[in-house]
């Protein structure tokens, strides 16, 4: 191996980072390695690096990267559209191979449960609604998108949805959504919607068994997690003259 | 189409997956065809799709191929050790994607607040008005550099500050800009475009959080004291404000 170093400085370098990888995993891999150990396919000139500290700069962090347009991604000096069309789709293979891999097989644990939902919406922009249709043993039956919306929100179609519960046979169900731009913490709405919609279940002899929603920050759970106080408020005046008050005292 | 390379008869073949892919997603593409797309990374100028056969059927089903050992991946003909490596990253991946959180690595205190602006402006010897998109919790989508911070320019911008807002589907934004050799005082045309952007904004239903003016060696926000409020908490802290406030706060 060290006859070739001279030879091409560039491929063997590429070579030992994924040698790296495939040895001890991607834990100790910056974002910007993550980035740039994708790049190499599809970047086929010593630039990867570059262009993966590009799109951190541009988009933020890790997150945002896989959350670009295509079209964003593509201006990004010396990128490809090859390794563009690689971040867009890395997402949505990680999230394939999840749902393959929990077909017919029970979630052990609500872990389980969040990252599987978690997986769902890496890259997503806009608010979607996942069905995962249930045996009783919590095994996964199928896992459907119901609906696709825009940035703060979407509907969902009860009939669509009782008619995949009755073909799959599930006999319970776990709803989820995401809030793209924000935090997990549910809205109002959605809590008065869950309310509704687990009678509605019931009518039809299944059981919703969670409502999932999945933000920035990680997971909640609203039918199984009492966590935070049911109300919210808007600012007024005074709220906030209270706020300047505070911060002028430390 | 660009099926220039005619001494390769899959390139069109493979453009138009790519495509297909990029529009739809990958729910139309059934497991074949999902493994073929990946292989076209690693394998130029071979029917992948018989290379993914041969893949799901030796290791029994689509995700089984990623759970395989390296070395049996290789052993597949016409499997290439980077195609093999590409495969291997997938499961990596997902559990990347699974432990890292979306961090606000910008936002973390005031002071760090202040030295992402310093920073962004470091050097700078002429006036630039940046233009930084965010999300519902003050994440940074992406920097915007606006290129100008007249008044009049930004007036007769306002169509492609609002397409950017738009495009980057910000749903919060922070406007500044530098006073290179100056202080970190707002300039009475700058109210004036604060006034125009809170003016875009509101139209778009999108919040203005914040106006920074960078001096040479301080930086200022529309309010003082709330500035020291917003950007001095913990992230937990202002995690919890932003909730229990509906974030209606900046408006």
């Amino acid at each position: 191996m060290p006859a070739n170093v001279v030879e091409n400085p560039q491929k063997e370098y590429r070579r030992s980072i994924k040698v790296q990888a495939l040895q001890h995993g991607l834990e100790n891999f910056s974002d910007r390695q993550l980035l740039e150990l994708l790049l190499f396919f599809g970047i086929k000139n010593d630039k990867a690096n570059e262009v993966a500290e590009k799109l951190l700069s541009t988009f933020g962090d890790f997150h945002g990267v896989f959350a670009a347009n295509f079209e964003d991604l593509k201006k990004v000096e010396n990128m490809s559209e090859n390794a563009a069309t690689l971040i867009k789709l890395v997402p949505q293979y990680c999230a394939a191979i999840a749902t393959k891999r929990q077909l017919g097989k029970p979630f052990e644990s609500r872990e389980a449960i969040a990252r599987f939902f978690t997986m769902q919406y890496i890259g997503a922009r806009s608010e979607r609604i996942f069905l995962a249709c249930l045996d009783d043993e919590m095994r996964l039956i199928d896992l459907v998108q119901l609906a696709k919306g825009n940035i703060n929100s979407v509907k969902l179609d009860t009939r669509d949805l009782v008619s995949h519960v009755f073909k799959t046979k599930a006999t319970q169900i776990i709803l989820s959504h995401n809030h793209p731009s924000g935090y997990s913490a549910p809205s109002d709405d959605d809590l008065y919607t869950t309310t509704n919609f687990e009678n509605f279940c019931t009518q039809f002899d299944f059981r919703l068994t969670d409502h999932v929603v999945v933000g920035n920050d990680g997971v909640s759970f609203i039918i199984a997690q009492e966590f935070y106080p049911r109300y919210r408020r808007v600012l007024n005046d005074e709220d906030i003259l209270k706020i300047r008050e505070f911060a002028e005292l430390g | 189409m660009p099926t220039s390379k005619k001494d390769n008869p899959h390139a069109g073949h493979r453009q138009r997956m790519k495509a297909q892919a990029l529009e739809t997603g990958l729910e139309r593409f059934n497991e074949h065809q999902m493994l073929e797309l990946l292989l076209f990374y690693g394998i130029p100028q071979k029917d992948t799709n018989a290379i993914s056969h041969q893949l799901i059927a030796q290791a029994g089903s689509f995700h089984g191929v990623f759970d395989l050992d390296f070395e049996d991946l290789k052993s597949v003909k016409y499997m290439t050790e980077d195609s093999a490596v590409l495969l291997k990253l997938m499961p990596m991946f997902e559990q990347v994607f699974c432990s890292k959180k979306a961090v606000n690595t910008f936002m973390q205190d005031a002071d760090s607040f202040a030295g992402f602006f310093m920073a962004q402006y470091y050097g700078a010897e002429a006036e630039q008005m940046l233009m930084l998109c965010l999300d519902g919790s003050l994440n940074l989508i992406e920097i915007v550099k606006l290129g100008f911070g007249d008044v009049n320019l930004i007036e007769a911008n306002r169509r492609m500050i609002a397409e950017h807002i738009i495009r980057t589907n910000a749903s919060q934004i922070i406007v500044s800009i530098n006073h290179p050799g100056g202080d970190s005082n707002r300039l009475p045309d700058e109210d004036k475009a604060v006034a125009i952007f809170q003016g875009i904004c509101s139209g778009l239903n999108v919040t203005f959080v914040d106006f920074i003016c960078v001096g040479d060696t301080e930086v200022q926000g529309l309010d003082t004291h709330l500035f020291r409020y917003l950007y001095d908490r913990t992230v937990d802290e202002r995690d919890r404000f932003l909730r229990t406030m509906d974030k209606t706060i900046f408006g």
